[in-house]
């Protein structure tokens, strides 16, 4: 038996919007951390920064589609869905800097000085 | 202007400071640093936003090893040295922040665009628990049962190739 | 299929024996040695007999059904396409006088110059295949006269003009042998450009290249052209008439396109007889003549024909009035000869030019025949002499230089061509010297030869036909016959009476019978045709229903006052005829002037004119400068600018511009990946903003 759920409601003092824009400005700071540093651990930071900001946007969709019907709470079975897949964001991002890291242990294991322009040998 | 309204404010700007002092700092570790700070603050905007659940995830794995790993191999790779090799690509440095500011100002608009209201129905205010997330993820009515099987295949392929993209020699 | 059920159907045998004597010859003629040449001979009588057997039938047949196709195979077949009608050709042989006639005249001919061949040249290492080229050209020659279309006839024309190259260029070490074979095939093809035009645009009138109704069902031109060129523009026809007759000049050797013919001397003697006298030359009159109709049509065209032929007849009698080669006097002769018939078609009487040219076969071919058996023995004596062997087995020492010539230049003493080595063969080669003579007296139009009748009816028609200018026709080609009878004597005068000028020419002896026989026969022909054997009126009559249209009459005859004008032209030309014999008898080697007048030759100088007609009016040199010289420069300069300069370097810059391109482009690939996340940044923006724009949810930007 489900506990108790608290069934207040109410109609949230932040709006939406306020954390899309959060969002948005979050990820932008990842996408020119991405673009202007050199080192590559900073850049592969900023891309989590970037994972980070997505997070917010999913959560923010799923609280904000929670209604409430007369039938009781929780009626909307989908308003979970956004933390689910926050979920798995997060098995992801693990695994992806799990790998990444490797390769840059492996890349930069022997070099004097690391800068991720020295990787150019796809120079045309 | 409401207490959640403040607490909100308080916490976005904690979130873009940090942000910023991450890219614009040149020290990796002061970088990882802020954003652990980061994280951590993203984790009390999870709870504001009644998930309960992910934010202890987040502070968990995220702030918890995530980071740990990368301050690791900061350390292993000896990358704590203030970046003072030369760049290479100077125009960037400017075309970045150029390109960013594109970005919001694209997104931003798109955001303010588009209303997002409710329909002027409340919304529940009852957090997500661990209780919700197991119904969630374990119940065979749901459809969450087979990416939770697939994802843990991929962090056994993300475990081996880790292991095998770090050897010294295979 | 051939329709087996045809009577005539053996007309067929009449290409095929020479065809089937140069597949043999080809093949095996090095094993069969001398019976090659009784194996071409054979065939190109068997020819012959089959061609009288016609001939009978011919005759026999009522007048007004005188044209017989024999359909032998289908051929192109075109079924129509939008407004250009359907086309249609086939393999039909047409049997008719003219075509008869054609087929007696180079089967019969080219027999006795078969004959003649096997003996004179014997002693060539290329026996066998010189038999194989005459048949071949026996072959393409019959096909040409029996096609019952243009196209057909457009074979046999291109066919002897190979077969020339092959004959004229058949002593081939020599490199004047190989550029004068060269000259004719190329000059020929400068003419058949007119032939081949002529034919389209036939085609595009008449829809089909028949000559008679055959196997296609289809009018033939020659029937339809007074009903189709009636609604035509007359400039069409002009230029459609005259198109055909631009080939006739190449082949038949008219000005402008007649500069061959000299040169072609380099080939054999019989090659000479054969082609460039008896048969390959009167291709173009036999064509003019079968598609009558069409030039009868255009008034500007005959006018044009006649002009041509006449002014022909006179310029290359006047340049055999200087020629010291004895087969290059004959070859002008020839030109001259043919400059006759075609100024008869030209005057719209082609039986008389038929006729011409049945009477021209033969005392030409006695005249080359002749001349090769004297060239023969003045060579064996020449030999003799100097006992040196066989240089080149027979290959014909003398050729005219090629640069300008000096008129004081002795002769060559090595030349058995140059009738300067010659002299006093009268007693010594009296067969030939007989034949020759009689077909002399032929040429120049003394009665009772057969030239006298032919040349004399042409000249006759001239006169009387409905121009204001026929007495400048007749007085042009008067004038003409006087000089063709001058340097006639005077060839005979300096081969056979004159005093013997070379050791050579006094131990000279006859040649053996297959080269008389031939001789003879031909004298034979050239003395009775006219009077006892295929007079006029008579030949006229036969091939009529071929050249003659109904209601076409040219020319006006005054019955009665013609044989007035022939006796008095004849009286004339006995008077100059003598007077020739008179100045070359006495002196030798006919130097009418000293020898230091004759050094400082130059223009105005006295004997200048002699100078000129020695060098041909330095035609071939004109012809060099202009259009060969002029034509290499052109080449070169294309070359050079455009080839070069535009050509290759469109190709080249292509080829740069591609480099250039990839080299811009490798900018992109800079090997950072700052880069690449920059430009997938930008991309993103892009794809944002599409997107958005597209989404249609108000957002405005």
């Amino acid at each position: 038996m489900p506990p108790a759920v608290p069934l207040n409601a109410s109609i949230p003092a932040v709006p939406l919007n306020y954390y899309l824009i959060l969002s948005a400005i979050l990820f932008t700071i990842g996408v020119v951390g991405v673009l202007i540093k050199r080192n590559p651990i900073t850049i592969f930071m900023c891309i989590e920064l970037m994972l980070n900001a997505v997070n917010i946007t999913l959560v923010a969709f799923s609280r904000y589609q929670s209604t409430l019907t007369p039938a009781g709470a929780y009626a909307n079975p989908r308003f979970i869905d956004g933390q689910m897949m926050v979920l798995f964001v997060f098995a992801v991002a693990a695994a992806e800097v799990a790998v990444g890291l490797g390769i840059l242990v492996s890349i930069f294991r022997n070099k004097v000085s690391i800068n991720v322009d020295e990787i150019d040998l796809m120079k045309g | 202007m409401s207490g959640q309204l403040i607490l909100f404010g308080l916490l976005a700007a904690i979130a873009v400071v940090c942000g910023l002092c991450m890219i614009l700092n040149d020290n990796p570790v002061r970088s990882a640093l802020y954003l652990v700070t980061l994280l951590f603050t993203v984790a009390m905007l999870y709870v504001t936003l009644n998930a309960a659940f992910i934010a202890a995830v987040q502070v968990i794995v995220y702030a918890g090893a995530i980071m740990v790993l990368f301050i690791f191999v900061i350390m292993l790779l000896n990358l704590g040295t203030p970046e003072e090799i030369v760049d290479h690509l100077k125009p960037q440095k400017l075309l970045g922040p150029i390109a960013g500011l594109l970005l919001i100002g694209l997104l931003a608009s798109v955001v303010a665009a588009v209303p997002t209201g409710q329909g002027g129905q409340p919304l529940s205010n009852g957090t997500i628990g661990p209780f919700e997330i197991g119904l969630a993820l374990y119940s065979p009515k749901n459809y969450w049962l087979f990416p939770f099987e697939i994802v843990s295949i991929l962090l056994l392929v993300a475990a081996i190739g880790a292991v095998m993209l770090a050897k010294k020699r295979i | 299929m051939p329709n087996l059920s045809d009577p005539y159907i053996i007309a067929w045998l009449i290409p095929l024996f020479p065809l089937i004597g140069f597949l043999i010859n080809g093949l095996s003629g090095g094993k069969l040695k001398k019976n090659a040449g009784w194996l071409a001979t054979a065939a190109v009588f068997a020819s012959f007999a089959v061609a009288v057997y016609l001939f009978t039938q011919v005759q026999s047949w009522p007048a007004e059904a005188k044209q017989h196709t024999v359909f032998l195979a289908p051929w192109l077949s075109v079924p129509a396409i939008n407004s250009i009608p359907a086309f249609q050709v086939n393999f039909e042989m047409l049997i008719d006088p003219l075509s008869v006639l054609m087929m007696l005249i180079i089967t019969g001919v080219g027999g006795l110059i078969h004959l003649y061949s096997i003996s004179y040249m014997a002693a060539d290492k290329g026996f066998a295949r010189f038999f194989t080229y005459l048949n071949l050209f026996v072959f393409f020659m019959l096909m040409l006269v029996t096609g019952n279309n243009l196209l057909m006839l457009f074979i046999g024309w291109e066919g002897v003009g190979l077969c020339s190259y092959l004959l004229i260029g058949f002593f081939y070490e020599k490199k004047s042998a190989g550029d004068a074979a060269k000259k004719a095939f190329i000059v020929n093809r400068i003419g058949d450009v007119g032939v081949l035009i002529g034919m389209f645009m036939i085609f595009q009138y008449f829809g089909t290249l028949d000559f008679v109704q055959g196997q296609s069902g289809v009018l033939g031109i020659v029937a339809a052209a007074p009903t189709v060129l009636r609604a035509v523009v007359p400039a069409v026809i002009t230029v459609m008439t005259l198109m055909l007759f631009l080939g006739a000049t190449g082949k038949s050797a008219q000005i402008p396109l007649y500069n061959w013919l000299p040169d072609a001397m380099e080939g054999p003697t019989p090659v000479s007889a054969l082609i460039h006298a008896a048969t390959m030359v009167t291709a173009g009159v036999y064509m003019v003549s079968r598609t009558h109709t069409l030039f009868e049509l255009s008034d500007t065209t005959m006018v044009v024909i006649a002009v041509v032929g006449i002014s022909t007849a006179l310029f290359a009698a006047t340049i055999g009035l200087m020629q010291n080669d004895i087969k290059r006097v004959l070859a002008y002769s020839t030109v001259s000869q043919l400059g006759y018939m075609f100024a008869a078609c030209g005057a719209g009487v082609f039986a008389a030019g038929m006729y011409h040219v049945m009477t021209h076969a033969f005392f030409k071919a006695c005249l080359f025949l002749g001349s090769g058996s004297v060239i023969h023995a003045i060579e064996h004596a020449m030999h003799a002499q100097h006992g040196h062997g066989d240089d080149a087995a027979h290959a014909e020492h003398g050729d005219a230089p090629h640069d300008a010539v000096l008129a004081n230049a002795g002769p060559d003493p090595n030349d058995p061509q140059d009738m300067r080595n010659m002299g006093g063969l009268l007693g010594r080669t009296k067969i030939t010297a007989a034949t020759m003579i009689i077909a002399t007296l032929a040429i120049s139009g003394i009665v009772p030869f057969a030239g006298f009748f032919s040349k004399d009816e042409i000249l006759w028609r001239m006169l009387n036909v409905h121009n204001q200018y026929n007495w400048l026709f007749w007085a042009v080609g008067a004038a003409t016959a006087l000089i063709t009878a001058f340097y006639m004597t005077r060839l005979v005068m300096k081969t056979f009476i004159v005093k013997a000028q070379t050791e050579a020419a006094k131990h000279a002896h006859e040649s053996g019978l297959l080269m008389t026989i031939p001789l003879v026969i031909l004298a034979a022909l050239a003395s009775l045709t006219g009077w006892a054997i295929l007079p006029f009126e008579g030949f006229e009559k036969f091939l009529a229903p071929s050249v003659v249209t109904e209601g076409y009459t040219p020319t006006i005859l005054r019955i009665g006052q013609e044989h007035t004008f022939g006796y008095v032209l004849m009286l004339v030309i006995a008077c100059v005829m003598l007077g020739c014999f008179g100045i070359y008898r006495t002196k030798s080697n006919g130097q009418l002037m000293s020898p230091q007048a004759r050094a400082d030759r130059h223009f105005l100088s006295p004997g200048w004119l002699n100078w000129v007609l020695l060098n041909k009016y330095f035609v071939d040199e004109a012809y060099n400068f202009w259009f060969v010289k002029l034509g290499k420069k052109f080449s070169y300069w294309l070359w050079k600018t455009f080839d070069v300069d535009v050509v290759d370097g469109i190709v080249n810059g292509v080829g740069a511009l591609t480099s250039w391109t990839g080299s811009k482009l490798r900018l992109a690939q800079s090997g950072y990946v700052r880069n690449y996340a920059f430009s997938m940044v930008i991309g993103i923006i892009l794809v944002l903003f599409l997107v958005f724009q597209q989404s249609g949810h108000g957002w405005q930007r």
